[in-house]
């Protein structure tokens, strides 16, 4: 309980906090990042991509704080002992959450950034397969649908080529555990720990 | 701001780490540990014994033995001063050296995990080694004894259920979320074979999975309990437990709590 309060309240407190520090109009398209990311499960096998649409509501010489929202989809491979199970993909999540990103440029030019961030949302994961054991005809199908609330942290180290473009590698883990007291096990539904490569855009209009 | 954003990267941090800690649990002071050398799998491991308070040496309690004791030991440490404290013996068995537990948990072996197969030994060491060390050397006397596994070892106590070769010397058995695929499944040719040569299961059975554990431990479990319930021993004394959101690292305590009070 008391690490479930202290991760709701960092998150509102830096998201508050994001909003206070704002000096520029909030829905300015100057201000939308739009970023897509490829995601691997290191624990477990398995990818997904993440598209996430954010503000930037903090915009310092090297600071920078964005809200936004996020859809992500996942798909899990069988593992290799999983040899009488059909099909090659069994579990697949889909997820929405709200993110609060911070990112730190701690050079004088802002290329090199580390960010950190959480999110909070949504995880429906369907999965579904079928056992085929032909010498004890045995075919034992499996369908199962779950939906939770999904929260964890996110860090970053990227790069900014320009003002429209950023790349950058980031992990992300879903916190469930804090929540039921459970053990983390990464490569599990409910506690997905993952890697990937992002590419993020900022929408800059063309001045007349 | 630069203090603040390291600030925020801390916490991030240990919210990460610290989502991997369980709780807090009850003082652990009261168990003693020993070490056992076993001749058959030429490896040793040490015990963990948690007696109740006021143990008499001449009174018989209840065992049990927990597998996997490196992981869970703690939290059975809670559970039984919680709950089961007055005639019960809590004993688990852990690693002196490095985890092998692929190496003692599972046959047959699987070629693609080296020094896998090795559990018809690690009977033979509860059996010839463990058991007359707890009753004759350390005095425990012993009214009813009890398996606790998880996944691998739950594997291993169905396995000990089912194979033929070498006596069972548990009254009771509970088996969370065990690795029923391993070696191809090879449970369900060794359940095949009991059945044809018995009536009755030789111990009570209490067999859990959870539902987010996956589609091949949920498709292994959900045939292999279709197949317990069409038998002849359905009449035996074992229960199939399926939980509703509950993930592979969440099923174990809660399936040995349920499965004691099915016994005490």
């Amino acid at each position: 309980m008391k690490n479930t309060i202290l991760f709701l309240l960092l998150s509102i407190t830096t998201s508050q906090y994001n909003f206070a520090q704002s000096t520029t109009k909030l829905f300015d398209l100057n201000n939308v990042h739009y970023d897509v990311g490829l995601l691997f499960e290191p624990f477990g096998l398995g990818f997904g991509a993440i598209h996430k649409v954010s503000i930037k509501t903090l915009n310092s010489k090297h600071f920078e704080g964005l809200v936004g929202f996020a859809w992500h989809h996942n798909h899990s491979f069988k593992s290799p002992f999983e040899t009488n199970i059909a099909p090659l993909i069994t579990t697949n999540e889909l997820s929405q959450y709200l993110t609060n990103d911070w990112k730190y440029y701690p050079f004088k030019k802002k290329h090199f950034f580390i960010g950190i961030g959480v999110f909070v949302g949504l995880t429906n994961s369907v999965t579904k397969g079928t056992l085929e054991l032909p010498a004890h005809h045995i075919t034992e199908h499996f369908y199962n649908k779950h939906t939770y609330l999904n929260y964890g942290a996110m860090q970053t180290i990227g790069w900014s080529f320009s003002e429209r473009i950023q790349l950058s590698f980031y992990s992300m883990i879903s916190l469930k555990g804090l929540l039921d007291q459970g053990r983390s096990r990464l490569s599990e539904v409910d506690s997905r720990f993952h890697v990937g490569i992002n590419l993020g855009f900022r929408f800059i209009p063309k001045t007349k | 701001m630069k203090r603040l954003f390291l600030y925020l990267f801390l916490c991030n941090n240990i919210l990460i780490w610290n989502s991997c800690n369980k709780e807090k649990l009850a003082s652990n002071s009261s168990y003693k540990t020993h070490t056992i050398a076993s001749n058959h799998l030429e490896k040793k491991y040490t015990i963990h014994i948690l007696y109740p308070p006021n143990y008499d040496q001449n009174k018989a309690y209840k065992t049990l033995f927990l597998l996997d004791a490196n992981d869970y030991f703690q939290e059975m440490v809670d559970l039984i001063q919680t709950n089961y404290l007055d005639n019960t013996i809590l004993i688990g068995i852990d690693y002196n050296e490095f985890n092998e537990r692929v190496h003692d948990f599972t046959y047959p072996a699987d070629t693609r995990m080296p020094n896998s197969g090795q559990a018809r030994q690690y009977i033979q060491f509860l059996n010839e080694e463990l058991l007359p060390y707890i009753a004759d050397d350390l005095a425990i006397q012993s009214s009813e004894e009890i398996l606790l596994g998880h996944s691998l070892t739950g594997y291993f106590a169905t396995y000990l259920l089912f194979q033929e070769e070498h006596p069972n010397p548990f009254e009771h058995i509970i088996a969370a979320s065990p690795s029923l695929w391993w070696g191809n499944a090879h449970i369900f040719e060794l359940e095949e074979t009991f059945s044809q040569n018995h009536t009755l299961l030789n111990a009570s059975f209490f067999m859990t999975m959870g539902d987010l554990e996956g589609v091949l431990m949920n498709t292994h479990f959900n045939a292999f309990g279709k197949i317990l319930a069409s038998r002849s021993y359905a009449a035996s004394n074992f229960q199939l437990k399926k939980y509703t959101n509950i993930s592979h690292r969440n099923s174990p305590i809660l399936s040995f709590k349920e499965g004691l009070s099915l016994i005490y």
